[in-house]
């Protein structure tokens, strides 16, 4: 029984680090070929996706790979052209930054890793390999990314002025009173798929897919997350509440009893 | 299945349209003609169960009654979508949109809007909605509405032609259709099932005729009510100038 519990993370474990570890041993092989020769566009992105992105995503893109079997979440279907971080409004598709912001970090609380370990250059390639799977790529184009201003400093006013907007904006119906994630609404949230999805718990501060520096927030505030029933927060509310907001969010996650390593482990732009 | 086809076969239709919507041009219709018609049930209305409210009670009620199907005198079925297809040129779009949340129910629970005329959605309640579109299964726009009175532009979230199914998150009971159109030759049934077309060039069109489906099939997990696939017709109708033109639906 014990042997069961430890068996499943442990083997989970040893397959994201071998995905990891390929990755590195790949770079040093790439850095190599790269400097050989220029990358050639397509056929670039399509060597660096079969060898490092097709276990999960699958040869056609339809995030149906050998190994999604073992992942939850899902991997991504790229067919649709629907993406979660993005600096896009609702609806639009990503940009091709926000394609290589999502390889470069990974994203966090779910099986992707961070691809920083390849070269900016085959990161860009495979984007736009990713790309011809979708034909929304080629029929639309993506709205121009929003604003970001400049961010107001954090500050206990800052977070209380933030802690009223999270009521009068309502994010406790989904998100919870106390940010945990078990609001009234959470029970019944679907992805466009028709798969239960869970309103994130803020107190998990390390996990937040699109980042969770206090811009990274405010972006996702304000472009809502694609395929999810998080919302665009444009127009709902200001740009200001939206910072207020964002320190808010971030206050929920800073719980003294957190070990002191928990803060390395946050990722960096 | 068959429904199915015939609606993905529209829907690339319509894509292949959205190319072509670029070029809509608006011109004057000096011997410009009308279409008038109605779509009736045949047959016996089916029962519609009503749906259960699952939260804010308060505001929404108990339950709401289904509008999948709205008969009104004479078997006329109101909340049906027609449209004239193929038109490339024609008067401007004169009507805008506004999808407003309404004592916890989209209203209008049926629209029809053109590519590119002024679309907003709008919150009548005190509560919050958020107001979620899909195309082709596909977020378009997915909106919170926290504040009553609240209105945000969705014109550009509304770029492609095609059926756009709107849901809320927070209210498992609310859901209303969009039909996105390449011109502004579309009509949407009122309360007798009819309908009136203007200003329309004399030439010969097809016109198809759109409902959302309404034998129920329960409700998922949730208690969101399920139907069957929506159903298209499509008839072949010839305008004359400054004359008029009738088309008459049956929905089975």
């Amino acid at each position: 029984m014990l042997m069961r519990k430890i068996g499943i993370p442990a083997i989970f474990g040893v397959f994201l680090l071998s995905v990891v570890a390929s990755g590195f041993k790949g770079s040093t092989v790439r850095i190599r070929e790269a400097q050989a020769q220029p990358a050639s566009g397509e056929a670039e992105g399509r060597t660096v996706y079969e060898r490092y992105c097709q276990g999960c995503h699958g040869a056609e893109g339809d995030g149906k790979g050998p190994d999604s079997h073992f992942l939850d979440p899902s991997p991504r279907n790229f067919t649709t052209g629907v993406f979660k971080c993005r600096s896009t409004p609702s609806g639009s598709l990503p940009t091709d930054e926000d394609l290589l912001r999502i390889i470069t970090r990974g994203v966090h609380g779910t099986a992707m890793p961070r691809w920083k370990p390849l070269l900016e250059l085959e990161r860009r390639a495979v984007s736009q390999y990713m790309k011809s799977f979708s034909r929304r790529f080629r029929e639309e184009k993506p709205e121009p990314p929003i604003v970001i201003g400049g961010e107001p400093p954090m500050s206990r006013s800052s977070v209380d002025a933030g802690r009223k907007v999270y009521e009068r904006a309502k994010c406790w119906e989904c998100h919870g009173p106390g940010g945990k994630g078990d609001g009234p609404s959470a029970a019944t949230l679907k992805d466009d798929w028709g798969n239960p999805i869970r309103a994130y718990d803020f107190t998990n501060v390390e996990a937040f897919k699109c980042g969770s520096s206090a811009q990274d927030i405010y972006r996702t505030f304000t472009t809502g997350m694609n395929g999810t029933p998080m919302p665009s927060f444009a127009g709902a509310i200001s740009e200001e509440e939206r910072w207020q907001l964002a320190h808010y969010v971030i206050s929920l996650g800073r719980v003294p009893d957190r070990p002191i390593w928990s803060r390395f482990i946050r990722e960096k732009p | 299945m068959r429904a199915r086809r015939e609606l993905t076969g529209l829907l690339i239709a319509g894509a292949v349209l959205a190319g072509l919507a670029w070029g809509y041009e608006e011109a004057s219709v000096p011997d410009g003609g009308s279409l008038t018609g109605s779509v009736k049930l045949a047959g016996v209305p089916p029962e519609l169960s009503p749906i259960p409210v699952k939260k804010d009670r308060d505001v929404c009620g108990e339950r709401t009654e289904s509008e999948a199907l709205v008969i009104g005198s004479n078997k006329g079925v109101k909340n049906a979508v027609i449209v004239v297809e193929g038109m490339t040129k024609g008067r401007p779009a004169e009507r805008e949109l506004t999808l407003d949340n309404a004592k916890c129910l989209f209203v209008p629970h049926v629209s029809a809007v053109m590519v590119g005329a002024p679309a907003k959605a709008k919150n009548s309640d005190p509560i919050l909605h958020n107001t979620h579109g899909f195309l082709e299964r596909i977020t378009v726009f997915n909106l919170a509405l926290p504040t009553q009175n609240q209105v945000i532009d969705i014109t550009k979230r509304l770029k492609k032609p095609g059926v756009v199914r709107v849901m809320c998150d927070a209210h498992t009971h609310m859901f209303a259709w969009i039909v996105v159109h390449d011109s502004p030759y579309f009509a949407v049934t009122g309360e007798g099932g009819n309908f009136k077309i203007d200003g329309i060039p004399p030439g010969t069109y097809k016109v198809s005729m759109w409902h959302e489906g309404f034998m129920q099939r329960g409700f998922d997990r949730d208690g969101r009510p399920l139907y069957d696939e929506p159903r298209i017709a499509t008839k072949e109708v010839s305008i004359p100038a400054k004359g008029s033109a009738t088309v008459e639906f049956e929905l089975k």
